[in-house]
């Protein structure tokens, strides 16, 4: 078996020379002739851009005589454009990394890589000339792209605020000012963002400062404002700490090479800047899609308006016709998608980097993605579709506080307000008589519904409850929503993920979703709870009865952990999972998911977002269908530059997974392979879909 | 007149364009091929000169199921395919046929598992040619069709009347909505597709996108070219750049595929290029058989 990955490794000798190599040594070989001889060691994987099917890699050229470093913003459609232009041999020398210096060419003189350099999208060269091997940092040659993006929007600090906030909003700013200059040149797309990320700075300031001024005896209220400060204080450590990890990661590794080594050891010549980029591109594009209607919209403007008979006894739900996929009536508009517009207007893109520590992991502001994805990407524990679940976390987090009134706007003490409760006792005593409520209150309903239906689920009585004993009081119903809020939080979560980034590929969707879980530790303690998520969003859709939806999303489960255990992936925790089937607590538990997320599935499926991030009318490996096994995109093939290829990040990770599921992947070199999702997916453009 | 072995085979074809010299890029890949024939050309008033050249490509490895042969195997009716033995070992010899046009050259092949290693070989060896493939962004021709599936493409240069007509499309269905595959592949295949109710009636959703709540792409779409309504010679094409036709005996049909290009670029917007070899993405097209009426 080839390994079709290379490093490219540079040592000191000291007085502004380098020994420069290209080796396909494993990085342990590098590291272990780094420490007997004592020397430093920077280098970075590179990979060989054009291979020919059922052939080995191309052979390292030997001796190095030059390397030549193109900054690509587009390096998928700039491999594309180049290469009817470049001679047999050339093919051979020609390699993408994961940063910012997105391609490189060996062996090239001078006159060539400018040639090359005027068919790049971004002009900035780097070229390294060799003595034998040998590089005099002095004759290193700079060629500059004159174009520069700018951003017109002017930020006006608030500087004085006190410590307290000073800190943050001191590390705010200055990061923006670094990202500014780095992202003119790298990212000009993201420049928008940093505007973004001003304004909502500036916001959070305001709010503290009104906060603050405010002065009042009542203790309740004084609490309830601390709370509040704390808050902001909190967002604003948080956007401080994110913006501190994009500088590190986003800005290393550009010109001049030599001085700006990455953070990342394994990374330490060209950083990341590439996979980072890729990951933003991923999530640029889910939050492009959902921008079409924004959720928080459409509950308080279009769900208030309108009026629906929820179901209220879980113990007798039965789903139907109403929540299948695939109703009898295929022209009937998603409730969603109807009653007018609703653009997002002012949304703050997410801030998006990398995280050993943290993994795959939302908050407020800011998404991270396990750093393993730099090297095992296309292994299904670390496939870049995991952030699309965040992602879903994101849009969540916005349905809830549009259903709960829990933003930054809302002055509250209490998690629910005593109308939340009013209309909740109304809805619940009438025992499904019929009566109409607000779409939006119904759906708060059901959800402090299912909140309940958890707590009775969790201890299972023998003979029924008594009247008192269903008989529920706000402050019952305030922990039973705080102990089950999350749950149905990562409900609507798998809902939104499944439907929109999977596209209901059930088995794809629950091997995906199972190796990954078993790489974190949470699914060890909570097997129930992530079971029983993953059995409700397999049935839902089904609008099938309670018995029959639990034995089908049975046995897609079974059959997707077989498909796992086939494809080499194991753990224990699969042979409990089988044992759990038959385990009636696990069914008692599934019982109130299955209904909370069939609700979601009628109120929450949106044929104008979907739509959108399939992107089958544009993109060009689809071939007409959202089915993984179908899509086309191979790595013999190249962005077509003319149209500037149009490749759905999610399409094609998913095709990715299925590959290597399935054991399709052409070659078996996984960094290579994951070197090259992460550098097609970063040449996407920003918003296309 | 050429003799293609396989002339019953329905070939895939790849077309390239050249920014340079035709004949140079015909020479290179006619160099990986053995028993090069003579080339023929084809001249007709106000149109180029079509070159085309028969060769083998030498395969150990076996494309083709049964052989043929005469009882005796004479100069008019040789084994099918033929073998030659290369440095000792016993290869298969395979129809190669090459045409070039302008600054166009077309490929065949008579298998498609030997066009997926050979146009890959050819790709390689005319690296820094500047040579890129012609492929038809057929959504946008089932839209310039419109339901009737014809378009006139007689140029001013024409002595007769010149119509692209459709003869096979393969419509792929996605529902955005309900997430289901009711419907998931719709092929149809004739004479002429646009004068079917049947075909005005799964191309609506394709011409107007409001039509329909399904997403309808076309994946395969067959045309001929019709002279004064006689049909002169068919292909069909994916999403790629990959062609299959069947080209005869007497290979004119190959000669044709440029006349059919050429009226097709008549139409505007469909023809792009790519530098990516269309055989690379062909799963769609594999086992298509172009028909031989």
């Amino acid at each position: 078996m080839h390994s079709f990955t290379r490093y490219l490794s540079l040592h000191s000798r000291g007085t502004g020379q380098f020994v420069v190599s290209i080796s396909e040594a494993t990085p342990f070989e590098l590291l272990q002739d780094a420490l007997n001889g004592v020397t430093d060691l920077r280098y970075s994987p590179v990979f060989p851009a054009y291979l020919t099917p059922g052939q080995a890699p191309p052979a390292i050229p030997e001796p190095l005589k030059s390397v030549a470093f193109f900054f690509a913003r587009f390096p998928y459609h700039m491999l594309g454009r180049i290469k009817p232009e470049l001679a047999p041999d050339e093919l051979d020398q020609v390699y993408f990394t994961q940063g910012l210096a997105s391609i490189l060419c060996v062996n090239c003189d001078l006159s060539r890589a400018l040639a090359l350099r005027e068919l790049m999208d971004h002009k900035l060269l780097e070229y390294w000339p060799l003595q034998d091997a040998i590089l005099q940092s002095d004759n290193v040659v700079i060629e500059h792209d004159p174009r520069k993006a700018t951003s017109t929007e002017k930020i006006v600090l608030q500087p004085g605020l006190g410590p307290e906030l000073d800190v943050y909003v001191e590390q705010i700013y200055a990061s923006i000012v670094t990202l500014r200059h780095s992202y003119t040149l790298f990212n000009p797309e993201e420049l928008n963002t940093l505007d973004s990320i001003a304004r909502l700075t500036d916001r959070l300031i305001t709010l503290y400062c009104e906060v603050k001024q405010r002065h009042t005896d009542a203790i309740e209220q004084a609490l309830n404002d601390s709370k509040r400060c704390h808050a902001v204080v909190s967002a604003l450590a948080e956007l401080s700490a994110s913006l501190s990890y994009l500088v590190t990661q986003g800005t290393s590794g550009c010109s001049p090479i030599l001085a700006n080594p990455s953070p990342f050891p394994h990374f330490s010549l060209l950083g990341v800047g590439g996979a980072l980029r890729a990951v933003r591109k991923f999530t640029r594009y889910l939050e492009s899609a959902f921008s079409v209607r924004d959720a928080s919209e459409v509950i308080e403007q279009g769900y208030t308006c309108r009026s629906v008979d929820f179901p209220v006894r879980i113990s007798l739900y039965e789903s139907g016709d109403a929540y299948k996929f695939s109703a009898p009536d295929q022209h009937v508009q998603e409730e969603f998608d109807s009653g007018g517009e609703f653009p997002e207007k002012d949304d703050v893109p997410l801030l998006t980097y990398l995280s050993l520590r943290h993994g795959f992991k939302e908050s407020k502001f800011a998404i991270t993605a396990a750093t393993e994805i730099l090297t095992a990407e296309v292994s299904p524990q670390w496939t870049m579709m995991t952030l699309s679940h965040e992602i879903m976390h994101n849009r969540v987090r916005l349905i809830f506080q549009a259903l709960f009134g829990s933003g930054w706007k809302h002055d509250r003490n209490s998690v629910l307000t005593a109308q939340h409760f009013l209309d909740f006792k109304d809805w619940y005593e009438s025992r499904g008589a019929g009566k109409q409520y607000k779409l939006d209150c119904a759906l708060s309903n059901a959800i402090l519904n299912f909140c309940c239906a958890m707590d009775r689920a969790m201890e299972i009585k023998q003979i029924r409850r008594s009247v008192d004993e269903r008989k529920v009081s706000q402050s019952d119903l305030e922990e039973a929503y705080g102990r089950h809020k999350l749950r149905a939080m990562e409900l609507f979560v798998h809902f939104h993920d499944y439907y929109f980034a999977y596209a209901c590929q059930d088995r794809l969707y629950t091997t995906s979703l199972w190796a990954s879980w078993i790489a974190v530790a949470a699914p060890y303690s909570r097997l129930i709870d992530y079971l029983v998520r993953t059995l409700a969003t397999v049935a839902c859709g089904t609008g099938l009865k309670c018995d029959p939806a639990f034995e089908h999303a049975s046995e897609v489960l079974a059959d997707s952990l077989l498909i796992l255990e086939r494809s080499g992936v194991h753990s224990p925790l699969f042979d409990k999972m089988r044992t759990l089937l038959s385990d009636e607590k696990v069914y008692a538990i599934f019982k109130p998911s299955y209904y909370l997320i069939d609700q979601v599935r009628r109120f929450f499926a949106s044929r104008d977002i979907s739509k959108r991030i399939d992107g089958l009318d544009k993109d060009p490996f689809a071939e007409g269908s959202t089915s993984a096994t179908t899509y086309s995109a191979n790595i013999f093939v190249y962005g077509e530059d003319d149209q500037r290829t149009f490749v759905s990040p999610i399409r094609f990770s998913l095709a990715s997974l299925s590959r290597s599921m399935s054991g399709q992947s052409p070659i078996k070199d996984r960094r290579w392979l994951t070197a090259w999702n992460t550098m097609v997916i970063s040449s996407q453009g920003a918003n296309k879909c | 007149m050429l003799k293609p072995d396989l002339c019953s085979r329905t070939y895939t074809a790849e077309v390239l364009r050249t920014k340079g010299n035709a004949e140079l890029i015909a020479d290179t890949i006619g160099r990986l091929t053995t028993e090069r024939r003579s080339p023929e050309q084809i001249t007709g008033p106000g149109v180029d000169p079509v070159v085309i050249m028969h060769s083998f490509i030498a395969s150990q490895i076996r494309f083709h199921r049964p052989v043929r042969a005469g009882a005796v195997p004479t100069e008019e009716i040789p084994v099918v395919p033929r073998t030659k033995l290369i440095r000792g070992k016993e290869h298969y010899l395979y129809d190669l046929l090459l045409a070039r046009c302008g600054l166009d050259v077309m490929v065949a092949v008579p298998f498609h598992a030997l066009a997926q290693i050979f146009f890959s070989q050819a790709d390689r060896a005319l690296a820094g040619k500047r040579v890129v493939y012609e492929k038809l962004d057929i959504t946008k021709m089932v839209m310039q069709l419109g339901k009737s599936g014809v378009a006139d493409v007689s140029t001013s240069e024409s002595r007769r009347k010149l119509e692209i007509g459709l003869t096979r499309c393969q419509l792929s269905y996605s529902d955005p909505e309900r997430r289901s595959c009711d419907l998931q592949l719709v092929s149809l295949s004739g004479a002429h597709l646009g004068k079917t109710d049947v075909y005005q009636y799964v191309v609506e959703p394709v011409i107007d996108s409001n039509a329909s709540s399904l997403a309808v792409t076309p994946v395969l779409l067959g045309f001929s070219l019709y002279a004064d309504g006689i049909k002169k010679t068919s292909a069909t094409t994916d999403r790629h750049g990959n062609f299959k036709l069947w080209v005869g005996p007497g290979a004119t049909r190959v000669e044709r595929l440029f006349a059919l290009l050429d009226g097709i670029e008549t139409i505007e917007g469909i023809v792009s290029t790519t530098a990516n070899v269309p055989i690379l993405q062909s799963r769609t097209i594999e086992g298509v058989e172009e028909g031989q009426e």
